[in-house]
């Protein structure tokens, strides 16, 4: 090709050599730039405002928005609190999915503490530093401070826990350890959450590890060294909800307290394959199922206390309340809600995204999410102040004391009063005492369906309990937690 | 090259086969015409493929530019395999120089050109010279980080075991579908051999409106309370039918959405592709199988020739049927079965077709719990699949129970005509996906739910096997059309909203609120609303509030922004007293009334064992409320007030009490009270 350059290099004049040299120069800042700059594109440009991603609002009268409100208020701030489904599975996979293609869309997660892990290995989210959140730390309980710590490093600020506690009508036993509750459950009656969803592995983790069996130990998965046990819990669970009426009722002809239910009365209450619809239960249909009929033992999260409190047929005619709580007997386990910065964040936001953690962990908004909107605190100081209620205690405590402004003269029987918040707070504490935090993985959602899809056919009674294979059992799970395909965990 | 005479002008008539300076002339400006237009459409065609070659490249445009000038100087200039080119080029230099100075030949005709193309000649190995340094320099800078990206992947890879996170996929469909959409993607990522590469969510797709507000409004809606998403945004849509892509791409437009755009959330307005087709079935005529065998043994003089008109008309006017589908404003199937048969029917008979339910399983759920004489009395338009699911027990949603094995099953009946099903899978591309941090994850996303709807399509139909979708006019919204015909039809009603809003109240006001604008689709444009609050208060005793001016259907945010403002104070007011007040602040008759409250007005009644004949009294005395709707927040709310509708004896008034059940839920608390709301409005459209 006559007319071409010739490109060896000491071929090259003086000139040409030189050109190339700056051209080389300048190619390889062209390149470092663009490296930069690409960095830059995945982070997120700032647009001066924090939105927090959540799923809606549990409490009723939407106080997370109003603590939002407060915030922006006092900031001057246009911050966005973005309430994403009602399911915390859908919420947590529009988040994911959300970081995964770095959409920039959220900058800070309200995250369900069992997804913390998941999303801290993944790199979805930024270390909380001492720095920024370490004065805060000792006045967290130590309980909800661990379940958002991962590999030593912690990925959020709880904002309200959770722990399972025991509902059960004024005037039945007070089970003292989980067998008690499994017998008095059969004689009076007892729904839990049972579904095919994450609130039905919980259930039923708790049911194996009452057994005094284990499941996991740190990263291992160890239920093949406690088959025996495994299966027993199961068996036991079984028998308990087999024996009840469809709904989860008082069994025909037991003998507890009022008329006997009548015979076949659980028939217009099963599913397809003629299993109680017990089975079916979530939080809020077992709450239902509790209140309206003849169930004697409920356990539920603490949300289901104000719901139950407030309402006008959950009390006697002297206004006492129809109903006890207490922790739930033998093992607990704990769930909430923390607060997350995404690994997306634009660095210059992260000061206010520290300073509006801050506020929503706070003593006052802490306060106001408990009394109104019935979010179990986060903060020891919390737990003190109503827990050491007498009549003659100064400070504001229920809700319409603390926001006296907007709710003056609140009716009777519309909110919490400050000896029902005690006795609120005292059984939450207590069931936080002592209880355990699912496996910290990132695969944990696997492996909780893994667990779920075997335990729960075993209760429901589609398989026998003795016939699942617990060392396969064990393979399935290991392959879950590694985020593996697993084969069948059970029996066909 | 030889140098052609400049061209003159003269005749341009020359001598075949002597070429003459005229012939010279015309030939040259015809060998001009004839390269720049080819050179034109070479380059324009070129530079189409290699910016769309560039685009696809997974590095900048700038990067992809000089990588490729690197490629081509290696082709050029390489030894071995990579001067391929050269070596061609050495073969075919003097043919190719001839051609090159033939289509040059018109340019160097003229000296500024050729002036112009020494002068590049000159340059072209300085230029040369410095586009392969700054390309050489950014080819090893990016492939230094490229190395050490690779090494630290691969120090990933080996000190862990474990799987990365699969990638989230939402598809969304009508809630009918959502089961079994779920157990073929739960087959579907099964397939997968050692690590899960996909995570597929199923979620219930929301009405065709709010559809194409989510798909306007970038899937999430801004009102004056909180930003909130229509759900998990989705990724794809299986569709009923491709009628329902086109209606609601009809539909899509920031000018008739209900709601304001989230600002900064999504990017915006999303485009759909609809795709192959991944199920097929039919809309059928479901009845209890006595009243199908009732149906067979018509005598053929009232059967009709069995065409769609004949059988639908013999199923209502032979065996008094009730045929009923789910909202066409709420639910894809009703609307494509309301399309289908209002050209087929009298007015009369839409009305009592339209059915309150939002989709095909909570018709199916609320027929379930009828008596068996109730049952008689319905046959169902809802799709096949459905049905099925019904006789087997699997419509077991929380609230709907399951089966009884004694529960009698449905029969299907098939009229020609039928509406055919072909549920298109649709993909859903938001704008923000092509920011330039999203675009390869975007890319392998449309990868993943592509290979998702071809396994779908071909390997495992959800509901029979695919099937072509029925040809659509050009430029028509059959459905569309038919909602409108459909809201001629039906009967304007006149709600007074009596909210109450003693203390006790406060934590039912937002769920209520929330609620609201999920009545949209069951509003017919000629509705009005309006609103008044009534409470007791310790000095001033009984207060009603004077209702707010109407609002028609389409003002209904407005309407919501005002009901969001009212807040708890006070005490319990008899609803009594209410309706008086009320009554004596209209002034025409004919207003419907829907109380909301707790049910502790009951109790404030002066004998509240007495509330209700107090209430009938009251109702009796207004002669301006025609209609009263009581719906009181949970289980035995009511105390078995008012349980069916009932006329007070000697009136013409109707009223009911509902009961709201789990409407005090903050999880469910929403759909619960648009539930209920939505049966009141119809059960009000009724009475009218």
């Amino acid at each position: 090709m006559a007319g071409w350059p010739a490109l060896g290099w000491s071929r090259l004049p003086t000139f040409r050599r030189r050109l190339a040299a700056a051209g080389f120069a300048v190619g390889v800042l062209l390149g470092g730039l663009q490296l930069v700059h690409g960095r830059r594109d995945t982070a997120c440009h700032t647009d001066g405002r924090i939105t927090i991603a959540a799923n809606s609002d549990v409490s009723a009268g939407g106080f997370r928005r109003d603590l939002i409100r407060q915030w922006n208020e006092k900031t001057k701030r246009d911050d966005k609190l973005v309430e994403i489904s009602d399911s915390t599975d859908e919420a947590r996979a529009e988040m994911a999915a959300a970081a995964q293609s770095h959409r920039c869309t959220y900058d800070v997660f309200l995250l369900d503490v069992v997804y913390i892990p998941e999303f801290a290995r993944n790199g979805y989210l930024t270390e909380l530093t001492p720095e920024d959140f370490g004065e805060d730390w000792p006045r967290f309980t130590e309980e909800v401070l661990r379940a958002a710590r991962v590999d030593g490093e912690q990925y959020a600020e709880p904002l309200a826990t959770d722990a399972p506690l025991l509902f059960r009508k004024a005037g039945l036993p007070l089970p003292a350890s989980w067998p008690d509750l499994v017998a008095d459950a059969g004689r009076y009656g007892y729904v839990g959450q049972f579904d095919d969803y994450e609130g039905g592995t919980v259930n039923l983790m708790e049911a194996v590890l009452s057994a005094g069996a284990e499941i996991t130990d740190g990263d291992e998965v160890v239920v093949d060294q406690y088959a025996e046990k495994t299966k027993r819990a199961l068996g036991d669970l079984r028998q308990l909800l087999a024996g009840l009426a469809g709904d989860g009722g008082r069994p025909p002809g037991s003998g507890g307290p009022g008329p006997s239910p009548p015979d076949g009365g659980g028939v217009r209450c099963q599913d397809r394959l003629g299993r109680g619809c017990l089975f079916r239960y979530r939080e809020e249909s077992s709450l239902l199922a509790f209140r309206d009929g003849d169930v004697g033992y409920m356990r539920n999260w603490p949300f289901a206390f104000p719901r139950l409190a407030l309402d006008p047929s959950m009390r006697a005619r002297d206004g006492s309340p129809l109903f006890r709580v207490t922790p739930l007997p033998g093992a607990r386990i704990t769930g909430g809600y923390a607060l997350a910065i995404s690994a997306t964040m634009p660095e210059e936001e992260r000061q206010d995204a520290v300073r509006l953690i801050r506020f929503l962990t706070s003593s006052d908004a802490q306060k106001k999410l408990f009394a109104c909107g019935g979010y179990p605190p986060v903060l020891k100081d919390v737990y003190t102040f109503y827990t050491s209620y007498t009549s003659e205690s100064p400070g504001s405590r229920t809700c319409g004391e603390l926001q006296r402004e907007s709710n003056p003269s609140p009716e009777p029987g519309s909110e919490m009063t400050a000896p029902e918040l005690k006795t609120f707070a005292q059984a939450i504490h207590e069931a936080l005492d002592g209880a355990g935090s699912r496996p910290v993985w990132p695969h944990y959602t696997a492996f909780s369906d893994t667990f779920r899809s075997c335990a729960r056919r075993a209760v429901t009674g589609e398989i026998e309990p003795q016939d699942i294979d617990i060392a396969r059992f064990a393979e399935a799970l290991r392959a879950a937690r590694d985020g593996r395909r697993p084969e069948a965990p059970c029996p066909v | 090259m030889p140098s052609p005479p400049p061209s003159t002008a003269g005749d341009a008539s020359g001598t075949q086969g002597k070429v003459t300076p005229a012939g010279r002339s015309t030939e040259a400006a015809a060998r001009q015409t004839v390269v720049t237009t080819l050179v034109a459409a070479a380059a324009n065609g070129f530079w189409a493929d290699f910016h769309s070659f560039l685009e696809r490249l997974p590095v900048p445009t700038f990067v992809g530019v000089l990588a490729t000038g690197v490629l081509g100087g290696l082709l050029l200039r390489g030894r071995g395999p990579a001067g391929v080119l050269a070596r061609l080029a050495g073969r075919l230099g003097p043919p190719t120089s001839k051609m090159r100075d033939w289509f040059l030949a018109p340019l160097s005709q003229r000296p500024r050109m050729a002036k112009a193309l020494a002068a590049l000649r000159r340059v072209l190995p300085t230029v040369v010279i410095a586009y392969l340094s700054v390309a050489s320099g950014v080819v090893v800078i990016l492939g230094v980080w490229g190395a050490s990206q690779g090494v630290s992947a691969l120090v990933r890879w080996v000190s862990s075991p474990s799987c990365a996170d699969p990638r989230e996929l939402s598809v969304i469909t009508a809630p009918e579908n959502v089961d079994a959409l779920r157990d073929a993607a739960a087959a579907y990522t099964d397939e997968a051999d050692g690590c899960t590469p996909y995570r597929i969510s199923v979620g219930a797709a929301p009405s065709a409106a709010e559809m194409s507000d989510g798909f306007t409004l970038g899937w999430c809606r801004d009102d004056e309370s909180f930003p909130r998403l229509f759900g998990r945004r989705p990724d794809a849509w299986i569709a009923t039918s491709t009628a329902e892509v086109a209606h609601v791409r009809r539909m899509q437009s920031p000018l008739v959405s209900s709601g304001q755009p989230c600002d900064g959330m999504a990017g915006g307005r999303a485009t759909l592709s609809p795709g192959p087709s991944v199920a097929g079935e039919q809309l059928i005529v479901a009845m209890l199988a006595e009243r199908a065998d009732d149906l067979k043994n018509l005598p053929p003089e009232q059967k009709g020739d069995k065409t769609l008109a004949d059988v639908v008309g013999a199923i209502r006017t032979r065996l008094g049927m009730r045929l009923v589908y789910p909202q066409p404003g709420l639910s894809s199937a009703g609307l494509i079965a309301a399309a289908r048969l209002v050209g087929l029917e009298r007015p009369e008979d839409t009305v009592r077709s339209v059915a309150s339910d939002d989709s095909a399983d909570a018709l199916l759920c609320r027929f379930k719990r009828m008596t068996k004489a109730e049952k008689q009395g319905y046959a169902l338009l809802v799709p096949a699949h459905s049905v099925q699911e019904y006789n087997s027990g699997e419509i077991t949603n929380e609230g709907c129970g399951g089966m009884d094995p004694k529960e009698p099953r449905l029969d299907e009946v098939q009229p020609p005509g039928m509406p055919v099903l072909d549920y298109p899978f649709v993909d859903i591309t938001w704008p923000d996906e092509n920011a330039p941090a999203s675009r390869d994850e975007s890319a392998e996303r449309r990868l993943a739910l592509g290979r998702f709807a071809g396994w779908l399509a071909h390997k495992h139909p959800l509901f029979g096997g695919p099937v072509q979708p029925p040809a659509l006019r050009s430029g028509a919204d059959e459905l569309g059309d038919a909602k409108d015909e459909i809201a001629r039809r039906l009967h304007r009603v006149d709600l007074q909203f009596l909210l109450d809003v003693s203390g006790s109240m406060s934590r039912l006001l937002l769920p209520t609120s929330e609620a609201l604008p999920e009545i949209r689709q069951t509003l017919i444009e000629a509705d009005r609303l309006s609103l008044s609050t009534f409470w007791q208060d310790k000095d001033e005793g009984i207060r009603i509030s004077d209702p707010t001016d109407k609002e028609g259907a389409s003002q209904l945010g407005r309407f919501v922004g005002r009901f969001r403002q009212e807040r708890s104070r006070g005490r319990d007011a008899p609803l009594s007293n209410a309706i008086d007040e009320l009554g004596r602040k209209f002034g025409l008759p004919g207003r419907s009334v829907v109380v909301v409250t707790d049910g502790g007005p009951f109790g404030a009644e002066g004998i509240p064992g007495r509330a209700e004949q107090d209430i009938v009294r009251a109702l009796k005395r207004s002669s301006s409320i025609t209609n009263l709707y009581i719906l009181v927040f949970g289980h035995g709310g009511c105390g078995g007030r008012f349980p069916q509708p009932e006329r007070p004896p000697g009136s013409s008034q109707h009223v009911v009490c509902a009961e709201i059940e789990g409407g005090q839920s903050p999880r469910t608390g929403t759909q619960a009270v648009a539930s209920a709301l939505n049966r009141a409005i119809f059960t009000l459209r009724g009475w009218s």
